[in-house]
């Protein structure tokens, strides 16, 4: 009976040979599960097409990519994080998407430049503060935060994180290595405590009381705010523009279904899913036509940093060196 | 006197083990228990090595009280030495510093070198940084015997010690280690079930039966004096056969006439069971005829069953040179050098 | 002659797989990256590597001594709550080390319950240490780790037979001195193969260091490659853990020279009654362990699974595949461990290099390890590919990824060790005597194993499968990169909870992993019970 059973579970997987169908997308993803799930699901009831996908981190999905090379089963490759983007591009393991519609829907700063990859979901890397404990007035920009007056005040996450790896990587684009290494050790003088492993206990931390401000992406304020709206932590938008970041996606260089693989990626920048592709973790749609959740538009208006994210990736070695150099763990 | 074991009682779950065993032994003394498995003489050596606890009784050693009722000494602080059954080597450790183990007082090159010494004495100075499993059986059990003499013990107890050896290694580890028990002076208790080993080793031995010492005395008593039939059809071989008592001095047996001292309780004209050992048979062309019915080679000798013209079966230990064939007629002697003689049963 | 070349033959094929998954990281010292190197020598491996060895000398002392104690009280004593506390020990290895360390922060935080009550309570100054710091990563890995120990200790110390206290006990040794002087020497084998454990597994660690933010050689290994982009110089860093591993392990055996351990269990020793105040001693103790490792966490994580809500519908599947995943890779690691222990018993010392490197799998870290397999598995399977393709003219592509075969395949590489060590440390025991003694009896072949190895190797065979199971349970990168779709086990689901920060939500699939756990411990450790009663 058990062994019956056994069996039947495990014979196709034993000797599942994928054969390729023209009716089925592959898909390789580093965003989470569940984020992409029901989206994909919605794809595959109303088109019919069978969507499958694999997830794992984004390095090792890559590096998946790179042994499997013309044998990948994969068609669509999406990811969280410009420099991810631009690596997965830089090894040659997406292929340019000509597309009107993709072009329209989705703005310049925010896709290749030689259309591999397109942004499909806006995340603001912000400042978070304390309601309680700092006037608005105090905060400026990401490197005002380096100035003595925020010392043991201030939280940040580990530097192992891509997010910020990235946010310095634009700093430095902006501001030039010296300048931005600058700024990094002042950040590290004025912690308050050692760096966290999570955005989510960051701004925990705000709240209790430990610091005062911090850098984090919106959509994690933004799930605390759902919980407890009253929570006394506010975001503020640094003037000179906010660093922003994409998770996207690009077509698989070996893919045996282009078609089917350019069809579902101009419907992810498709008004239909753009909405519900940024609102299920509570970004900004890449599509600006698209309207954002209303609880992310209570945040107010802000001005993103026009540089074309792909910077992040070419300079984020650069950024880690620098935050290795200043002790920013 | 060194050991003194009185009335110990103790009981395994419900059922009682020992039932009031008590023996003396003087120093440098080496005695024995001897008795079948089951009999409790295990359970008495672990007694005094203070492993089990006593429900009744004393356990002195060098006069000291080590266990009665409700008290155990731990066994680590008896300085009573032991010597187990499997030789229970750490397999950790070289030879040399199996023995050193218990010499911890010792400052560690004063352990060392009394731990050559007592290697040396049990014949083993060459193999000093072997591995137990780098060892034999019996050379194994010398370093277990020099293990536990070397913190010189006030009692040492060995638990039948060559039960895992060959036959002929035995004897010849049982004639060496009395020889190292009487030069090291010793004082010793063995247990086994081979009375062989206990002839071989012991000054005194005590055959166990059920929890008790069933007779106490030297190996020639035990052999040639045992006090019932039990202890005298366990310790050595030999046959019963009817006698009846002429005098105080002569007894009638097999149609010819033992002489001896009979006990004043089997008056002339009792009937009573005779004991024969086989050593108390011999060849004498001038003796009673007997027919052999089977025989047993022994190497020296042949150990034959014989059938007299009474009827009876005897045993004779006979040279092996006699060639003797099954149903060959023979002539023999009955002459024991003592009576021993049991009231009649049969 | 003949039998010994072909048992060294076996060992060696057990080594192949893990050898050429190896192969990229040796290859690797052939292309250095001077500039990352030299950043990362001035700037990362001083502080890594006075990391790694202070978390790694300082988790395998503190879950040693965790293990042995604990199995020392539990084997050989009665307390109040002993036999419970005889298998609950052991629970604390069901539970993911990432998964503890972000319950004792959640809970010791600053902004966490404990800390928060304290201010209230004393104002401002709590004086707790901070539970981001070293001390709090040793800790809790040690948590986390000790039932390594603990298990394999325990079989030794069941199975080491009351004679060689008796004989302790005889020469003046007090049953504590005896611990020391005698258990613990014998026991060696067992708590040595357990502390290697414990340290690859720690060498090894990603998650539970990455949610302390506490730097190592695998955190550094990480960011150059996925931050720094120098997949060469990544390679070389876990070049330099191989090593730190092989030197370790043959310390091991250098110490362990000539020595042999055989049991001397004819008789089982009895267990000691801790009476009164020593007895409560015992089970604070006892109890104090088994809540930090396993209660506490639990409770947490049934808070957090409340919290969360409705469960996913898929975990009915999820439980069964990872059950199915664990239970079957769990008989064949063994199984492989087994013959590679055999091949060992009868061949020579080229054997046991194979086996040192078969077994190395587990210090890697996994996203290296999985990596490695994956793109040597591809290689393999487009020289098949080609090889049919020429040969029948319909090439299959790459029919081996993402099947079953090939997630067994590098689930026996990555736990081959944690099967290796019990049953190595069992096979000690079963002395060439036994083998003599059967075949004289005209007992050979598979019925000498079947009839003599097997029985005697039961413990160590059952810990080894215990072991097994709980890993695949809870292991993250190999099973990321290389489960056939729809396969996806709860550490799955929990990595993709928690990689967005979501551990509300992943409460449920880690609890499934502890509950799951709990089964084959339960049934192992009475069936272990057995086995040794049976000796």
């Amino acid at each position: 009976m058990f062994r019956r059973l056994l069996l039947t579970l495990l014979a196709p997987a034993l000797l599942s040979a994928c054969a390729p169908d023209a009716r089925e997308v592959v898909v390789y993803s580093a965003r989470g599960e569940q984020l992409i799930q029901p989206i994909l699901e919605r794809y595959a009831a109303q088109t019919g097409v069978d969507v499958r996908w694999i997830n794992d981190k984004e390095g090792p999905l890559m590096q998946r990519l790179l042994s499997e090379d013309e044998q990948t089963p994969a068609d669509l490759f999406l990811t969280v994080d410009a420099g991810n983007l631009w690596l997965a591009a830089e090894n040659g393991l997406l292929q340019p998407a000509r597309s009107q519609q993709l072009n329209s829907n989705i703005p310049a700063h925010l896709r290749d430049e030689s259309d591999r990859w397109f942004g499909l979901s806006v995340r603001a890397r912000t400042i978070a503060y304390s309601t309680e404990r700092v006037d608005p007035e105090m905060l400026g920009s990401y490197a005002d935060l380096s100035d003595p007056k925020w010392r043991g005040r201030l939280c940040l996450r580990t530097s192992k994180k891509v997010y910020n790896q990235s946010l310095v990587a634009m700093m430095i684009a902006g501001h030039g290595e010296e300048k931005t290494e600058e700024i990094v050790r002042g950040w590290v003088e004025n912690l308050a405590a050692p760096v966290f492993s999570s955005d989510t206990r960051l701004l925990e931390a705000i709240q209790a009381g430990q610091c005062d401000a911090g850098i984090v992406n919106t959509y994690y304020f933004g799930r605390l705010q759902k919980k407890d709206p009253s929570i006394p932590i506010a975001l503020h938008w640094p003037p000179e523009g906010v660093h922003v970041n994409v998770s996207g996606a690009g077509i698989v260089r070996h893919t045996d279904n282009r078609d089917g693989a350019l069809a579902l990626l101009e419907w992810l920048s498709s008004a239909e899913a753009q909405q519900e592709f940024a609102a299920v973790n509570l970004e900004y749609p890449a599509n600006p036509a698209i309207a954002v959740d209303p609880l992310v538009a209570a945040w107010g208006e802000f001005e993103p940093d026009l540089i074309n994210v792909s910077r992040a990736g070419e300079l984020q070695a650069e950024a880690v060196r620098l935050m290795d150099r200043a002790g920013y763990r | 006197m060194q050991l003194q074991l009185d009335n110990l009682y103790q009981d395994y779950g419900d059922q009682p083990v020992l039932r009031g065993l008590s023996l003396v032994l003087e120093s440098g003394e080496i005695g024995c228990l001897l008795g079948p498995s089951g009999c409790g003489k295990t359970t008495a050596l672990r007694c005094i090595a203070g492993f089990e606890d006593l429900d009744q009784g004393e356990v002195r050693v060098g006069g000291m009280t080590l266990s009665r009722a409700g008290y155990t000494e731990p066994p680590e602080k008896r300085q009573v030495g032991m010597v187990f059954q499997e030789a229970a080597l750490l397999p950790h450790l070289p030879a040399v510093e199996n023995v050193a183990f218990g010499l911890h007082q010792l400052p560690a090159s004063e352990a060392r070198v009394r731990a050559e010494e007592y290697l040396a004495l049990v014949g083993l100075a060459g193999s000093l940084r072997r591995y137990p499993h780098e060892l034999s059986g019996g050379q194994q059990q010398r370093v277990a015997l020099a293990r536990a003499l070397a913190p010189e013990p006030r009692l040492l107890l060995l638990d039948e010690p060559f039960a895992n050896l060959d036959v002929s290694l035995r004897e010849r580890l049982g004639r060496d280690v009395r020889d190292i028990l009487i030069k090291t002076g010793v004082t010793a208790l063995l247990v086994t079930h081979d009375q062989l080993e206990a002839f071989m080793l012991a000054d005194r031995i005590g055959v166990m039966r059920n929890g008790v010492i069933a007779q106490w005395g030297t190996p020639h008593e035990i052999y040639h004096q045992p006090v019932d039939r039990d202890v005298a059809a366990f310790v050595g071989g030999g046959v019963f056969v009817e006698g009846v008592v002429q005098s105080t001095r002569s007894i009638a047996v097999c149609g010819v006439e033992l002489n001896g001292a009979v006990p004043p309780r089997f008056p002339p004209g009792d009937t009573v069971d005779v004991l024969l050992r086989p050593d108390d048979v011999h060849a004498d062309p001038a003796g009673m005829p007997a027919i052999v019915r089977s025989k047993v080679f022994r190497g020296p000798t042949l150990q034959c069953t014989l059938q007299i013209e009474t009827g009876e079966a005897v045993l004779a230990s006979m040279p092996a040179d006699a060639e003797l064939v099954e149903g060959q007629s023979v002539n023999i002697r009955i002459e024991p050098a003592h009576l021993v003689l049991f009231p009649r049963t049969r | 002659m003949r039998a010994s070349s072909y048992w060294t033959a076996v060992a060696w094929l057990i080594a192949l797989p893990t050898l050429a998954a190896l192969t990229a990281i040796v290859l690797s010292l052939l292309q250095p990256d001077a500039e990352t190197l030299h950043h990362l020598r001035r700037f990362v491996l001083p502080r890594v590597t006075f990391n790694t060895i202070t978390l790694a000398l300082g988790v395998a002392v503190l879950a040693g001594t965790l293990g042995v104690s604990l199995a020392w009280l539990t084997a050989m004593h009665r307390f109040p709550g002993q036999r419970f506390f005889a298998w609950a020990l052991v629970l604390p290895m069901a539970m993911p080390g990432y998964v503890m360390a972000f319950v004792a922060i959640g809970l010791l935080e600053y902004s966490g319950p404990v800390q928060t009550l304290m201010r209230a309570l004393f104002g401002d100054a709590a004086g707790l240490p901070p539970v981001r710091s070293r001390a709090g990563v040793i800790v809790v890995m040690s948590l986390a780790l000790y039932p390594y120990v603990y298990l394999l200790a325990r079989n030794a110390f069941l199975t080491l037979g009351a004679q060689a206290l008796e004989v302790g006990q005889s020469l003046g040794y007090s049953r504590r001195q005896g611990f020391f002087r005698i258990a613990l020497p014998m026991a060696r084998p067992w708590i040595a193969g357990g502390l290697m454990l414990v340290v690859m597994e720690t060498l090894a660690d990603f998650g539970t260091v990455s949610v302390f933010n506490y730097d190592t050689f695998t955190t550094a290994i990480y960011s150059s490659w996925f931050a720094l982009f120098s997949l060469s110089s990544a390679l070389q860093l876990a070049f330099v853990l191989l090593l730190l591993v092989l030197v370790v392990a043959v310390a091991e055996r250098r110490l362990r020279g000539r020595a042999a351990y055989t049991a001397n269990a004819a008789r089982r020793s009895v267990p000691v009654r801790l009476a009164g105040y020593a007895g409560w001693l015992a089970t604070a103790f006892a109890l104090l362990v088994f809540l930090l490792g396993f209660g506490l966490p639990v409770v947490q994580l049934l808070a957090w699974s409340l919290e969360a809500g409705q469960p996913d519908p898929r975990y009915l599947g999820t439980a069964l595949r990872t059950l199915l995943l664990a239970a079957g890779s769990a008989c064949l690691v063994a199984a492989v461990a087994l013959a590679l222990v055999y091949a060992l018993r009868n061949a020579g010392r080229m054997a046991r290099l194979a086996a040192r490197i078969a077994t190395l799998g587990y210090a890697l870290p996994g996203t290296v390890l999985a990596v490695a397999i994956y793109s040597k598995l591809t290689a393999v399977n487009n020289l098949l590919d080609s090889a049919i393709g020429a040969l029948t003219g319909n090439a299959p592509g790459l029919f081996l990824q993402g099947t079953l075969l090939a997630m067994l395949l590098a689930y026996t590489i990555r736990f081959l060790a944690v099967a290796y060590q019990p049953l190595d440390a069992a096979m000690q025991r079963l002395t060439r005597s036994y083998d003599e003694s059967a075949r004289s009896l005209g007992v050979g072949g598979w019925r000498l194993l079947r009839k003599v190895h097997l029985p005697l190797l039961r413990g160590g065979l059952l810990t080894a499968m215990l072991l097994v199971f709980v890993d695949v349970m809870k292991e993250m990168p190999i099973t990321l990169m290389t489960r056939p779709f729809g396969w996806d086990t709860f550490a799955v689901r929990v990595y993709e909870l928690t990689a967005e920060g979501q551990w509300e939500q992943a409460a449920l699939p880690a609890l499934f992993i502890v509950a799951a756990g709990l089964l084959p411990v339960i049934l192992l450790t009475g069936a272990m019970r057995h086995a040794v009663a049976a000796r």
